[in-house]
């Protein structure tokens, strides 16, 4: 049976009669007394004249005044929430009913919970310090101006050294964004996704710290806030936390600490926990969430924080860059991988040779099943992927062996397919080859995205399985097998062709893996500007040709597409376009139209058909017509 | 260093931005250079001229003076697509309003009936509408802006049979109607040199009873009709297939998604999936091609859209065009108002950029323009293929 205590102070805004009423009029025999907040700051003992329960109703300020007193003379409270501090009692279950909140207000029993001070001010939701954007909004602000002031806040977002003492004495020095106190980890989405562990009465305060090392990690972490996994345990890779009885927090600059979205203060700033300080009544869900508490122990997960002195030198003033930058400390074994990788070794040489003769037999097989052995056998990809973090970060001795490990498969591969050619007594010309070409936008699109699987498949060794994948997609040495067949039959454009297909591969995963690398966040932490800018202007050396390649294959592609759906009445004789490909020959474009006819075409036929396609055509074009006819 | 790249910069930018794709501002001369237009403005088949002036008024916006400076002036005379009003249309606006050419609406029955008329006055006319093959026969002075019966009854038939894979075809066609006789006859000829097995063929009248007829066809295995006849018969053909629950492939001709936006417009739907034959398309497929290469008719295309809340139909396309054509003729001549150096001229169009690919004009005055096979989708004409 609910108890309800007998005598009560009450605090309230004198303006507001209806509730006084309501209160003083109360159905559960509780004799109120009104008093004013500031008399009853002025002596307490005097006003409480032995009276052990204060319901109060107000702003946040003057409910923080009541508990400090409550703090000193240990009577128990009871809140009725105002209009517009819907926080207040969401936060602690109190319900938005006015009737129901000054029952449960008026009750006997009410719940022990910690205090946390922060400076000496009361902290009852959240503290923020330096930018957390997104996070650090007060409650009732629009959207719009959250995300206006968001946008500034991505702008600048910089890490800062902060040092951090716990109660147990423990020093973390490390730079962070930005980071948010917390007492009742209910009253916010990040503390609810990340400290969901933490109660008002377990002794501890809680501080997130967040150090995004990218605008890009930062967003990732706001979605992991947003759409948490259930089977994630582990906090987002950009986020501290410390759970301590005290914590001390320093900055190397004067940082302004916002509580409670109201009271204002400056770091340097000593926040510690006044075990089960107050007894307040709270509602039911708020009190079973806190069941049980314990004194918890003190927590330190840090691991996400940077800690390294090259890290740290990083964080001085400068924003954040949009992607993030890696240390050698944190991927060690990543790059030490990559570096093997880019080595020269009789093994790769070996594989070059072996995959180059098996894809050249089944050139000249014609024989789609061998190509692609030949494909899982080569070794070529391995290289660009490191070359590819030689460029991003800027590692002179990794590109340099990369690169002459391409070059030397590259050698093997021209020279042993020539030499096949040489030996063949028979140069058949298969469709295998023919395929390699014409080199076709489709082609840049499935040599970047390789060169996305490829990185992205050498971050993650949990996934390296895939990469036989990868080296089928791009297929790297059938392009160089037909590039040599080329030399071997001594025929510049069959070279240059297909060599063309395979520069576009290359250059297609290497910048689809530098940009996957950047975007993974393996980019330097301390760059120099000069290798920067050579990184830069190798990337526009190599976009300009590749563009004007792709232009002219884009073109090809699109008057392909157009006659297709194109027909010919020449001399009563009707001539369906099935297919057209447009290729480059002795440096002229040739279309090739498969052309299904009815009646025998002669050579008046043809001559109109020709001029008909001129034209029709603003560029320069041999046409070649294949007939095919219909029965 | 750095302010001196920002000027060379600056500067290109200037170089870039002022030097390409800078058209010349023509200065007006003063002179007014007349140009006939004879169409059907009121009567039965009023929405045919009513759209194709909408095109001209388009046309006259993006380039209201010739290049020499000329103002272009449109003198308009309503036939109401009956031959008898066009000779005396066509002779009032040579002799008494001294127009430098003509562009002619009306169907095939008024471009043959002016042919003596317009070779008399040896005045230039663009036959905008007249597909009938002998249009351009027995005179030197009528062009055709469109393709020909003969050559669209031929695509009809080869689409059909070798397109649509049909070998058993009927043909609805209107004996007193010469552009449906030629259409059908052409259609018969050629379906049956290539094997095509036509089940009948039959004369429309007013007051046929086309069930019976249908059922007829249905029982012969017809599976495709080629309807060269007025909107209003395919619409009541339709419907009677309706009815009886058959549903044949159709092939319709030249103009009649245009007929049935602009006159029947609540039974578009009837004709969804119908084959037609027309000069454009209006899913964007073969305009897109085209405006992608021809600034001046993307910026013909914007002018019409912000005058018109409808879709350009084939006839405002067709008035845009014909007009767009003989100012290029025109352009050519040192005297605007030289007729028989326009005639020249117009006789001598080579590879005119129009709507849905290049439009020549042979000494003859026969157009040489592709052909577009629609479906009607929508309300709209969904291109299929282009033939040339």
């Amino acid at each position: 049976m609910t108890e309800y205590v007998e005598s009560a102070l009450f605090i309230c805004p004198a303006s507001d009669v209806e509730l006084i009423e309501r209160v003083i009029r109360n159905s559960f025999a509780t004799e109120i007394s009104l008093v004013d907040i500031n008399d009853f700051e002025q002596d307490p003992i005097l006003v409480l004249n032995g009276c052990d329960h204060v319901v109060v109703s107000g702003d946040l300020a003057v409910v923080k005044r009541v508990l400090k007193l409550s703090i000193e003379h240990g009577f128990s409270i009871g809140l009725i929430p105002q209009e517009g501090y819907l926080e207040l009692a969401t936060s602690y279950g109190i319900p938005g009913d006015p009737e129901q909140a000054l029952e449960l207000a008026l009750q006997k029993g009410g719940q022990e919970l910690d205090i946390v001070l922060c400076n000496n001010e009361i902290l009852l939701y959240k503290a923020t310090f330096g930018r957390l954007p997104m996070l650090d909004t007060s409650p009732g602000t629009g959207r719009m101006k959250m995300i206006w002031r968001a946008r500034k806040q991505f702008s600048d977002l910089k890490l800062l050294k902060f040092t951090f003492v716990t109660n147990n004495g423990k020093e973390i020095n490390t730079a962070a964004c930005g980071g948010m106190l917390i007492q009742q980890h209910g009253a916010n989405l990040a503390s609810r996704r990340i400290v969901a562990d933490s109660s008002a009465n377990d002794e501890m305060v809680a501080m997130i710290i967040s150090a995004p090392l990218s605008i890009f990690a930062y967003f990732r972490f706001l979605l992991q806030v947003i759409f948490p996994s259930s089977y994630r345990k582990k906090l987002p890779d950009t986020i501290g936390l410390v759970k301590s009885k005290s914590i001390k927090i320093d900055s190397e600059i004067r940082l302004e600490v916002t509580i409670d979205s109201d009271t204002r203060t400056q770091t340097p700033i000593f926040c510690e926990t006044l075990p089960q300080a107050v007894t307040m009544n709270t509602g039911d869900e708020f009190s079973a969430r806190i069941k049980g508490g314990q004194a918890g122990k003190e927590t330190l997960n840090i691991s996400n924080l940077p800690t390294g002195k090259e890290e740290l030198n990083k964080a001085s003033k400068r924003s954040i860059p949009l992607f993030s930058y890696a240390s050698e400390e944190r991927f060690r074994d990543l790059f030490q991988a990559l570096r093997e990788d880019a080595a020269t070794n009789t093994i790769y040489l070996v594989l070059m040779l072996l995959s180059t003769l098996l894809a050249t037999i089944g050139l000249y097989q014609n024989s789609a099943a061998v190509v692609i052995g030949a494909m899982l056998l080569a070794p070529l990809m391995t290289p660009i992927i490191s070359l590819s973090m030689g460029i991003l970060r800027q590692d002179m001795k990794m590109s340099r062996q990369s690169t002459i490990k391409i070059i030397l498969g590259v050698i093997i591969a021209l020279l042993a397919a020539a030499l096949v050619t040489l030996i063949f007594p028979h140069k058949p010309v298969t469709g295998e080859m023919l395929a390699r070409l014409n080199p076709t936008l489709l082609d840049l699109g499935v040599a970047v995205v390789a060169g996305i699987a490829g990185a992205y498949t050498k971050a993650y060794k949990e996934i390296l399985q895939s990469l036989a994948g990868v080296a089928i997609a791009v297929a790297l040495v059938p392009p160089l097998a037909v590039a040599g067949i080329g030399i071997g039959r001594l025929d510049i454009d069959f070279f240059s062709q297909a060599f063309l297909l395979f520069s576009t591969n290359l250059v297609g995963i290497l910048l689809a893996a530098i940009f996957t690398f950047r975007v993974l966040g393996y980019s330097p932490a301390v760059r120099g500007k000069t290798s920067m800018r050579l990184a830069m202007m190798t990337m526009i050396l190599i976009a300009v040709p590749l563009y004007l390649s792709y232009d002219d294959i884009v073109d090809k592609l699109v008057m392909e597409k157009y006659w297709q759906n194109e027909r010919f009445l020449v001399n009563g004789k009707y001539l369906i376009v099935q297919k057209a490909r447009v290729t480059t020959h002795k440096d002229k474009n040739v279309m090739t139209m498969d052309l299904l006819a009815r009646e025998q075409l002669s050579r008046d036929d043809l001559t109109i058909l020709r001029k008909k396609v001129e034209t029709n055509i603003s560029k320069q074009l041999v046409i070649r017509a294949r007939i095919i006819y219909i029965p | 260093m750095c302010k001196q790249l920002i000027t060379l910069f600056s500067l290109l930018c200037l170089f870039l931005t002022g030097g390409c794709d800078r058209e010349v501002e023509i200065q007006p001369s003063g002179k007014v250079i007349r140009l006939g237009v004879v169409g059907p403005f009121s009567g039965e088949n009023a929405g045919k001229g009513n759209n194709a002036i909408e095109g001209m008024s388009a046309a006259m916006q993006y380039a209201p003076l010739l290049n020499n400076g000329d103002k272009l002036e449109l003198v308009i005379e309503d036939d109401q697509n009956k031959p008898e009003k066009t000779v005396a249309a066509v002779d009032r606006l040579a002799n008494e309003k001294h127009v430098s050419a003509i562009i002619l609406m009306s169907t095939s029955e008024s471009a043959l009936e002016i042919r003596p008329q317009v070779n008399k006055l040896e005045i230039p006319v663009l036959a905008m509408l007249a597909t009938h093959p002998d249009v351009t026969r027995d005179n030197n002075y009528i062009s055709q802006l469109c393709f020909d019966d003969v050559f669209q009854g031929s695509v009809a038939a080869l689409f059909v049979m070798d397109e649509l894979l049909i070998d058993m075809a009927a043909i609805f066609t209107n004996p007193d109607n010469q552009h449906s006789s030629i259409l059908a006859a052409e259609f018969i000829r050629k379906y049956q040199t290539v094997g095509g097995k036509v089940t009948d063929t039959i004369l429309v009248n007013d007051d046929q009873n086309y069930r019976e007829k249908l059922e007829s066809l249905r029982e012969k295995g017809t599976r495709l009709l080629y309807l060269p006849v007025t909107a209003k018969t395919v619409i009541e053909i339709q419907r009677a297939a309706m009815e009886i629950g058959w549903q044949p492939v159709i092939m319709t001709s030249d103009g009649l998604a245009a007929t049935v936006f602009n006159d029947y417009r609540d039974v578009m739907s009837l004709l969804e999936g119908v084959y037609a034959i027309d000069f454009i398309a209006q899913d964007d497929k073969t305009i897109d091609k085209v405006l992608k290469n021809a600034s001046f008719w993307k910026k013909l295309d914007s002018i019409y859209k912000s005058q018109n809340k409808d879709d350009a139909t084939t006839y405002t396309a067709l008035g845009a065009e014909s007009l767009m054509l003989l100012s290029n003729a025109l352009n050519r001549c040192e005297d605007p108002q030289d007729r028989s150096c326009i005639n020249r001229m117009l006789r001598n169009t080579k590879n005119f950029q129009g709507l849905a690919g290049k439009v020549s004009i042979l000494d003859n005055g026969k157009a040489s323009r592709p052909l577009v096979v629609n479906a009607i989708r929508d309300g709209r004409l969904e291109f299929i293929v282009k033939v040339y």
